[in-house]
């Protein structure tokens, strides 16, 4: 397989991760956690950098981001339990927090002599060209890791989402999935960083399922819709950055989504506005 | 430990005070909006204005930071509005959509006429205090600080100004409305406001690390205190103490000072969260 092929395919299957959990995060009014949970793997990173003396081993950078993506999410759970910090105050504090702790170490690195540094510095905006052929079966394994789950929790999920007091009185623990739907979430972000970058991994997660929310009311279809969304916006932005390579991957991608976005957007409005005449 | 008594270490400790005081400041009337999170949009989307005022003065100058934040900060909260008025997407999913790609096409913007604007992909992200000193000098002080001390002694008469103008429209939206106050212009106002704070700091503190200068010494101020006044000003001493002790430490293990100050910052507000819980909880274990 070639390099531009193995990309892109990586692409898409983070893509599609993506669209499946950004559309349960949109249906709980959550989008922006997905951008606090995308700066907070930079302190996760670069402590599995540094505490494995500088392995170039993506699995445990992979491993470091996960933890370092729980480890915020768990900090967003305790501080939102006090009735002064608000949701949307937390979210703010935890992602600029998390991000300076990542920045100091990075420095850091940076100025260690003689250290490879493992492309670190792609991982704030993304470039698909440095995924290796790990990275690829850690995407496609988070692939049918959250394929799996949904399919198998699928009933408790819709109802956690659309109903959560149904869902507690019917002995459905919201607790429990919503933890659920932070891992999907957290895993989906974390296996997607190198190719589109922390800072706008969270639009992976918003723009397909925004779009997918337009086309049908039905969560099954929407999770297709913005599976296959996800899937062919990222590979297409991948595309385009490698023909037009001072364009980095991230933007690329966020760039052709919003553009479907859009297009749905328009037809949308056409046909409310056929409809209401 | 004297050698760090410098004036480059006055400068920058000058500059990271004022730049804080001023966003703890404006800082404070976005959590009190519950638009914690705007700080983050604004921060993102300033970024395509900022290009385009690179490209066409080729660098910062007053009116330019001006006309960046005024175009950002009302195209952002513009298009927020409209996905969420035409019922298209709910208020966070429309916040994630607009800011991110408005900085997508910063980031290609700055690619393609990399070669025109000073800025680079590097200086957006991080941010360096450290520069402040190196910079052109205005008056005989670096331009950072004249930028950032210039807007805090505005924005801070404005802020006076309309004090209850802007608490009134954040808590009492339809009573401000209703006794003829122009919701929606002060609204648009803070947003430009925000995005002009952003912009001036943007330099020396990066577009992520600004966010926490805008919130986190606000939050630790209403972890201790209920009223606007003593919030303020215990955010501006979260601000006084971690300042200089914070760029000490970045001068001393040679680090990024503004990351210095936020982990600082980050860490104070942690511990205070945690006390503060332990107390309540005594107390009330206390009163049953």
């Amino acid at each position: 397989m070639t390099l531009l092929f193995e990309s892109l395919l990586a692409c898409l299957l983070l893509g599609f991760t993506c669209g499946l959990s950004g559309s349960f995060l949109i249906l709980r009014r959550q989008a922006l956690a997905g951008d606090m949970i995308g700066h907070s793997v930079l302190p996760g990173i670069c402590t599995a950098f540094i505490a494995s003396q500088f392995s170039l081993n993506p699995l445990v950078l992979l491993a470091g981001a996960f933890f370092g993506a729980i480890a915020a999410t768990l900090l967003q759970e305790y501080l939102t339990r006090s009735s002064k910090i608000k949701p949307e105050m937390a979210l703010a504090i935890n992602l600029t927090g998390f991000y300076a702790i990542g920045l100091g170490l990075l420095t850091w690195i940076q100025k260690q002599p003689g250290v490879q540094q493992a492309h670190l510095e792609s991982y704030l905006l993304g470039q698909a060209a440095t995924l290796s052929r790990t990275d690829l079966f850690s995407i496609l394994s988070s692939a049918v890791l959250c394929l799996f789950l949904i399919v198998i929790f699928f009933k408790e999920l819709r109802v956690s989402v659309f109903d959560p007091l149904f869902a507690k009185s019917s002995g459905v623990s919201a607790a429990k999935f919503q933890f659920l739907l932070s891992s999907l979430v957290a895993v989906s972000v974390v296996v997607s960083i190198k190719a589109v970058g922390l800072i706008l991994v969270s639009a992976l997660l918003i723009i397909p399922a925004s779009t997918a929310s337009l086309l049908s009311k039905d969560l099954s279809t929407r999770l297709i819709l913005a599976s296959i969304l996800g899937a062919l916006s990222a590979s297409a932005g991948a595309y385009i950055s490698f023909i037009k390579s001072n364009i980095p991957t991230g933007p690329a991608i966020i760039l052709v989504s919003t553009f479907c976005f859009i297009t749905a957007a328009t037809f949308y409005k056409l046909k409310q506005d056929q409809q209401s005449t | 430990m004297t050698d760090f008594l410098n004036v480059d270490f006055v400068w920058i400790v000058a500059t990271g005070l004022a730049a804080s005081f001023l966003c703890s400041w404006l800082g404070l009337h976005l959590v009190l909006r519950r638009q914690a999170m705007m700080s983050d949009a604004l921060s993102h989307s300033v970024l395509p204005g900022l290009v385009l005022v690179y490209i066409l003065f080729g660098s910062l100058n007053s009116f330019g930071i001006l006309l960046g934040a005024t175009v950002t900060g009302v195209v952002t909260a513009l298009l927020i509005e409209v996905l969420k008025r035409q019922q298209l997407l709910k208020e966070d999913a429309a916040t994630g959509l607009v800011f991110t790609t408005l900085f997508a096409i910063g980031v290609v913007l700055l690619q393609v006429y990399a070669g025109n604007a000073h800025i680079d992909t590097q200086c957006l992200l991080y941010g360096e205090l450290a520069f402040v000193p190196l910079e052109n000098l205005i008056w005989g002080m670096p331009q950072s600080f004249v930028h950032i001390g210039s807007l805090l002694l505005s924005m801070g008469a404005l802020l006076i100004l309309f004090h209850k103008e802007l608490l009134l429209t954040a808590f009492h939206e339809e009573m401000a409305q209703s006794s003829g106050l122009p919701v929606r212009a002060i609204q648009y106002g803070l947003m430009i406001a925000v995005s002009a704070v952003i912009i001036a700091c943007f330099q020396a503190l990066g577009a992520v690390l600004v966010i926490a200068f805008l919130v986190l010494p606000a939050s630790f101020g209403l972890l201790l205190s209920r009223d606007f006044k003593s919030t303020l000003l215990w955010s501006w001493a979260l601000s006084l103490v971690c300042v200089p002790i914070a760029t000490w430490i970045a001068f001393v293990i040679d680090n990024n000072i503004a990351a210095n100050i936020v982990a600082l910052e980050f860490g104070v507000f942690v511990v205070a969260f945690i006390v503060q819980r332990e107390i309540e909880k005594r107390v009330r274990v206390r009163i049953h």
